[in-house]
């Protein structure tokens, strides 16, 4: 077995550090070392998007990447969405607009509608298609996952949040 | 027409979801989500061919591997009686092989280890020759007399395993005579196959203190699994003794189902038959299926289901 490294990660706001087989997934290090369970993992072929975090403000699939490359970085998971009590314009679309089913592919759904909604906060939905085309769902469909992205980008809009 | 008003709701009114909170919050507690202490992973050795016979399995290299707590196979599991089990249609299918493996990706051996990647890293070393035999792969030529039977297990060689007939066949039959006109439609249906995002999975709890076994798992049919873990009294005969002398319980089996809304009609299989055997004999395993396992394991329709009408 390998040397074990550390890891030191920003995730959420928040400083953690913990010695991993240098193997070891950025996936599971968040589901497993850092307890962070909402972050999920649907397949074993980069397909589905569960898993899909922001890494230094960038998506990335959370299983194509080893945990120490993600030293020194800052992570950003579905757990982090929710600010004093009040539920992400975002969290509150994909509610409002029937945007989930089984929940599984949801927080992938979201992390990857954030990223897009920082870049380009006026989407269309050509825009959002392809902003989630990396995010796979097997219940919902996509319809409502639109309107719930599109809700968020209305309501951000006059809300000024970020 | 009668509605209601908003406040009262009901039929006509568009209701919100009670469950979405948690889920928009990454709070779901899917099955993968549970951990509990002392918990270890499990990892199933798959048959790469479609039909073989097993002629050894060395599992001495994966058992040397630090960190792995046991390697089962069939055989381990005859000598407790434990190597069929009884499937939702009235017949019976092998847990882990013994003599033959039937289909591709059949479970072979089970692998426990204290986590999931040096449980993969064991089955990886554990050892298996197969010896290749003729495939059945065309539905249609099952019952030809030159096609391979499959199972040795069953006293009538054929590999017609079950007959399923419903309704009245006279009164079809006569409806199907007098009529003026009747037609015979062959129908072909491709290999469909329903696929959640979340994999097959399952933990079991074994406590031995009182005798209780808790099972978390995927599922639609609880029910069906229930039946299943009955055999928990027969495992606590072999591997618990003191335990089954003190708590001689008809009902100490807890089943918690899971996020199972997408369950895309395919989780009655009780797959959680390995952590369950694990859990027996090494502590407290998990197993949850990864994709690849999903897509070659989990049952679908036959391919090339045939219908026809007789004219």
């Amino acid at each position: 077995m390998a040397k074990k490294q550390v890891v030191h990660v920003k995730v959420n706001g928040r400083e953690r550090e913990a010695e991993v087989e240098p193997r070891m997934l950025l996936v599971h290090f968040i589901r497993e070392v850092l307890g962070l369970t909402g972050t999920h993992v649907g397949c074993d072929t980069s397909h589905c998007g569960a898993c899909t975090v922001l890494v230094d403000g960038k998506t990335v699939k959370s299983c194509t990447m080893f945990a120490p490359q993600a030293d020194g970085c800052e992570l950003f998971t579905v757990e982090g969405l929710i600010k004093d009590g009040q539920l992400h314009p975002l969290q509150e679309g994909f509610k409002e607009e029937h945007g989930l089913q089984c929940g599984f592919c949801t927080p992938g759904m979201l992390m990857s509608s954030y990223a897009l909604l920082q870049k380009n906060a006026k989407p269309s939905e050509d825009d959002i298609r392809w902003g989630i085309s990396g995010n796979l769902c097997r219940c919902t469909g996509y319809q409502n996952i639109v309107k719930a992205v599109q809700y968020a980008a209305q309501k951000m809009e006059q809300g000024g949040t970020k | 027409m009668f509605k209601t008003t908003p406040e009262v709701g009901g039929m006509g009114h568009s209701i919100k979801r009670k469950e979405d909170l948690r889920f928009v919050q990454g709070k779901g507690n899917y099955v993968d989500d549970v951990h509990l202490p002392d918990m270890v992973y499990g990892h199933l050795v798959r048959s790469p061919y479609a039909h073989a016979r097993l002629k050894s399995i060395n599992t001495d290299k994966a058992k040397q591997l630090p960190g792995v707590l046991a390697v089962i196979t069939g055989e381990d599991l005859a000598k407790a009686n434990l190597a069929w089990m009884p499937t939702l249609f009235f017949d019976k299918q092998m847990v882990l092989a013994t003599g033959k493996v039937l289909f591709q990706s059949q479970e072979v051996a089970f692998v426990i280890a204290e986590d999931r990647y040096t449980a993969a890293d064991a089955a990886e070393l554990v050892e298996v020759e197969y010896e290749e035999l003729p495939v059945l792969v065309d539905p249609h030529k099952a019952t030809d007399p030159s096609s391979p039977i499959l199972r040795e297990d069953r006293e009538e060689k054929s590999n017609h395993i079950f007959h399923w007939e419903v309704g009245d066949r006279q009164a079809t039959d006569k409806v199907i005579q007098n009529a003026a006109v009747t037609a015979k439609v062959h129908a072909f249906f491709q290999r469909c196959h329903p696929a959640p995002l979340e994999t097959c999975g399952c933990v079991a709890d074994f406590n031995s203190a009182t005798g209780r076994l808790t099972v978390y798992l995927t599922s639609q049919a609880p029910h069906a699994h229930r039946q299943r873990h009955r055999r928990a009294r027969v495992l606590r005969r072999r591997f618990h003794q003191p335990a089954r002398a003190r708590h001689r319980r008809a009902r100490n089996q807890v089943l918690e189902e899971r996020q199972v809304r997408a369950d895309s009609g395919f989780r009655a299989n009780p797959w959680s038959r390995y952590p369950h055997l694990g859990c027996h004999l090494a502590g407290v395993p998990e197993g949850v299926a990864g994709r690849e396992d999903q897509m070659t394991e989990s049952p679908g329709p036959m391919a090339n289901r045939r219908s026809e009408q007789n004219s």
